[in-house]
């Protein structure tokens, strides 16, 4: 076994010199075209068939394997086969990331560093390890944390997994020996900050903390001779980057490689409590696998003059007050054969209020088909017109070939955080089944300008709450409806998209909450998502439903006219407090969410249980809903003690919240119920039943992986594990054997556990 | 984002989690004990401190609750105060999901966090023990963490004034 240790400087020129100082290479580089044609050959979707080569399993991202050594006989006897410790290489947040297997080697990234490894998929065994020292791009990188994962890449001979770090750099990795490419960018790494068209400044920081927010202060552009101060830990210390002045940009999502090209996105800072006016705006940039060129680069905020910029009436110049971020945060499709990257987007700057940015902001919420060779947009097609409910399209879209009225389509399915599915022509990005332009409710608060329309999908049908109208509520009894019906009235109610309204009820509408759902998590998000079954057409779309409010106020140490209620006022990195700032007893500390109007009645819910949120299955050859199940299997009645229910048998209700996570095989759906779990956190110690109390203590909520009966939901399969996974588990067969694999823990304890039938 | 009947159980778990067998800390004096009385344990604090990382850590920094902004938002509050805002407000894309335990846990981070002294007994996850406690501060623990950075005036009404003077 080999273990190469990564590279750690002092300062970041050090600590590059020595992360590329690796020494010669191994493999010889034999690949011819004729190697490479081989290699596609032998592909499907671009993974070889009982791999797992993208984050999405394939590169339509189906989280699909074709492997049936675990099936429904013997689920239930899966037992850990290993435990790969990534605690040990360093601290992390939720630990993320959907591991890759390819050509014998399991590969993942771990740790707020976001280091590379490439593991021994028999024993889980380390055998190379990869990182680097960041310095100051990485003390202010926004996101900080493991990632979702990495891209892997091969012509039949090199083997490549391609990393981007939490300081934007991008890295291309000897699949053999975990050493970066010589003949990749500057020894091995790509500068992801230069070729934005932004000059590099050299960086300095004044403090040591994170740029978590508006919680943290940002680096800036360092003073002329600025040193390192190496007691105080500020100062300047070799990096550069993007004047800090314009914003910040960060990466969360791993590449998605097609055709030898590497596409690249970013992330950006969280956009729920800003200070500043304007960030950096959203890239999609294509780079040559082997050398790491830059082949081209589309702004996703259209510059003037290119198609879109209009849609953004206050202008798209880089600093121009309210534009920003619109960050393809999340991970991407690709369609080898059309030649296309599918590109999800995120919105545009302050997640609540875009009074900053009127118009319809192309291409925020949007998913954009990119011709990997040119870096020409094909086509487009945007969900949410000027976001102000945090309704970035949260994960790469699934592809696939469906018959629909009995031709042969080519489709993309995209699942969203609103709860809708909208299933497009992946070749013209015209839908399948018709989406209608429907009137919203409009925006009351000062300076907002909400688009007149939203686009509804007529079918599939939703997958989680829409808004909140009469026929939600419970109505058990005339009484409980009167009740519930009262509670509804107290925020603003609606079918969908109700727009936040202001929290001190001084709008004109004198509402001070607007009911919000589905909320900022989706639906859908990141950690749930899709899986398809490219052989059936079917989909199986892992969401959450609830409800909650939305409103927005002053925050008095930003430059936002509005946003989510905060105070940035005693943080480093908010603005200048007014020379009148009073605390906000009611505001101070408080995330925002949640806090102005109750949900439920004596623990009861006011929204009458529905087969909303868990895991749901369609048939994208009609588009019709074919089944549902509740996250975990988990229903419980509500326990009450109110007499308001006194003598009513209430009916079942979901227990568990949080998005199940789900991949398909030839035969089973197989899921976790993620790291929420059902409020017993990734330790599991249960949950109670809806209305709570340790006498009402509801279904085993104890970490499990789940198979379900892909036609009919059925459960067919529940296996204990350690803890609960945090990510999307992935499948592969090694020497013989399947393997399920999948992230667990937080903080100092994360891991990768695999599962494994026992020996016969 | 929360299912309501979710976060209705969170509170109510919080509210009511069946007693451990261990009693809470109990002062010999007379006065209302309080969080520099030793109310948790450093093995519970390591675990608050994986529970924060998980899902604390991306959108808080240390600053928004140690010294000087942790005094000014929660000094003279009940403990009980600080556990069930926890329980039933954050994460903010999740409210309600922590476990009971997992928000005394994180309680527990804080306190530590804010260099409060460290006892032999871990905090319960209980709302009526955690009402005992009331939340101090140690003198020293209360200076302001950082200064703002200077930047020009808010501008309140949207305009454009760069907030990020260049050097």
């Amino acid at each position: 076994m080999r273990v190469r240790l990564g590279a750690v400087g002092t300062t970041v020129l050090a600590s590059l010199a020595g992360a590329v100082a690796v020494g010669a290479i191994v493999v010889h580089a034999t690949s011819s075209n004729a190697q490479q044609t081989q290699q596609t050959a032998m592909l499907e979707r671009g993974n070889k068939a009982g791999e797992w080569r993208y984050w999405g399993a394939d590169a339509w991202s189906t989280r699909y394997s074709p492997l049936d050594q675990i099936n429904a006989t013997n689920f239930d006897s899966l037992q850990v086969a290993w435990k790969w410790d990534a605690g040990q290489y360093g601290e992390d947040e939720y630990y993320r990331t959907t591991p890759l297997y390819a050509n014998g080697r399991i590969f993942t990234v771990a740790t707020t560093h976001r280091k590379a490894f490439g593991i021994d998929p028999a024993t889980g065994k380390t055998i190379w390890q990869w990182g680097m020292n960041e310095g100051i791009r990485w003390q202010k990188a926004p996101r900080q944390f493991a990632g979702r994962g990495l891209a892997y890449w091969t012509d039949g001979a090199k083997e490549r997994v391609v990393v981007i770090t939490p300081g934007y750099h991008l890295v291309s990795i000897d699949a053999k020996t975990g050493k970066p490419d010589p003949a990749f960018g500057k020894s091995g790494i790509v500068d992801l900050e230069d070729g934005l068209g932004l000059p590099l400044v050299p960086l300095a920081v004044d403090d040591t903390g994170p740029n978590i927010i508006s919680e943290g202060a940002p680096a800036r552009r360092a003073k002329p001779g600025e040193k390192w101060n190496a007691t105080t830990r500020t100062g300047a210390d070799g990096s550069v980057g993007i004047d800090p002045d314009h914003g910040e940009i960060a990466n969360s999502s791993p590449a998605i490689i097609v055709n030898d090209v590497i596409i690249v996105g970013n992330s950006a800072i969280h956009g729920y409590y800003p200070v500043r006016l304007h960030n950096l705006p959203a890239w999609v940039r294509g780079f040559d696998v082997k050398t790491g060129k830059q082949l081209w680069r589309f702004n996703l905020i259209p510059q003037p003059g290119e198609f879109g910029a209009e849609t953004w009436e206050n202008g798209t110049k880089i600093d121009t007050p309210g534009m920003g971020k619109v960050d393809p945060w999340a991970t991407y499709s690709a369609d080898p054969e059309l030649g296309l990257v599918y590109i999800p987007t995120g919105m545009g700057l302050n997640d609540e209020y875009g009074g900053h940015r009127p118009g319809n902001n192309l291409f925020a919420n949007s998913v954009v088909a990119i011709d990997v060779k040119t870096g020409q947009r094909k086509w487009h097609y945007q969900f949410v017109h000027h976001d102000i409910w945090d309704y970035d399209t949260p994960m790469a879209p699934n592809l696939l070939d469906v018959t629909v009225n009995g031709q042969r389509r080519k489709v993309l399915a995209q699942t969203t955080k609103q709860g809708f599915m909208y299933v497009l022509d992946r070749q013209t990005g015209v839908p399948i089944w018709p989406i209608e332009e429907k009137p919203v409710l409009q925006s009351d608060v000062p300076g907002e300008k909400t688009s007149p329309t939203q686009p509804i999908p007529t079918r599939p049908a939703p997958y989680a709450q829409q808004g909140l109208q009469e026929a939600d509520l419970i109505d058990y009894t005339p009484a409980i409806k009167d009740s519930a019906l009262k509670l509804a009235k107290k925020c603003r109610m609606g079918p969908y998209f109700i727009p936040a309204v202001l929290a001190d009820g001084s709008g004109p509408n004198g509402f001070s909450c607007a009911w919000y759902a589905p909320g900022a998590s989706g639906g859908v998000n990141i950690d749930g998502g899709t899986a398809a079954d490219p052989v059936t057409g079917m989909v199986y779309v892992g969401g959450q439903s609830g409800l909650n409010t939305i409103e927005v106020a002053h925050d008095p140490c930003s430059e936002h006219r509005y946003s989510q209620p905060h105070d940035s006022c005693l943080i480093p990195g908010g603005a200048p407090r007014p020379a009148d700032y009073k605390p906000n007893p009611e505001m101070a500390g408080r995330g925002g969410f949640g806090a102005r109007m109750p949900t439920a009645i004596g623990g009861v819910s006011i929204l009458k249980p529905r087969q909303l949120g868990g895991i749901t299955a369609y048939d994208l050859n009609t588009g019709d809903k074919k089944w549902w199940m509740a996250n975990g299997n988990a229903m419980a009645k509500p326990q009450t003690t109110d007499p308001l229910f006194a003598g009513v048998d209430l009916p079942l209700a979901p227990v568990v919240n949080g998005q199940p996570e789900v991949i398909n095989t030839k035969t089973l759906v197989i899921y976790g119920s993620g790291r929420g779990g059902g409020g017993g956190g990734l330790r599991g110690r249960g949950a109670a039943a809806p209305g709570g109390g340790a006498a009402a203590r509801g279904p085993d909520l104890s970490p499990k992986l789940f198979a379900l009966d892909k036609a009919t939901g059925k459960e067919l399969g529940a296996v204990s594990i350690p803890s609960r996974n945090s990510a999307v588990p992935m499948t592969f067969m090694h020497r013989g054997k399947q393997y399920i694999v999948f992230a667990t823990g937080q903080g100092s304890s994360t891991g990768l556990i695999a599962l494994a039938l026992p020996r016969k | 984002m929360l299912a309501a009947s979710t976060s209705a159980a969170s509170l109510a778990a919080a509210q009511t989690t069946k007693k451990p067998q261990q009693k809470p800390v109990s002062t010999k004096s007379d006065r209302h004990p309080s969080t520099l009385d030793g109310v948790y344990t450093d093995a519970q604090a390591r675990r608050g401190k994986d529970v924060y990382f998980g899902s604390c850590r991306s959108c808080h920094s240390a600053e928004s609750h140690t010294g000087d902004t942790f005094a000014q938002w929660w000094k003279g509050k009940q403990l009980s105060d600080l556990f069930v805002f926890i329980a039933t407000k954050m994460p903010k894309n999740d409210p309600g999901s922590l476990a009971p335990e997992d928000a005394a846990d994180v309680v527990s981070y804080i306190l530590k966090l804010n260099k409060m002294p460290i006892g032999k007994r871990e905090l319960y996850p209980d709302t009526d023990s955690l009402t005992r406690y009331r939340i101090d501060v140690k003198a020293s623990s209360a200076k302001p963490n950082a200064k703002p950075i200077a930047k020009p005036t808010v501008n309140a009404s949207g305009g454009s004034t760069p907030v990020r003077a260049k050097p």
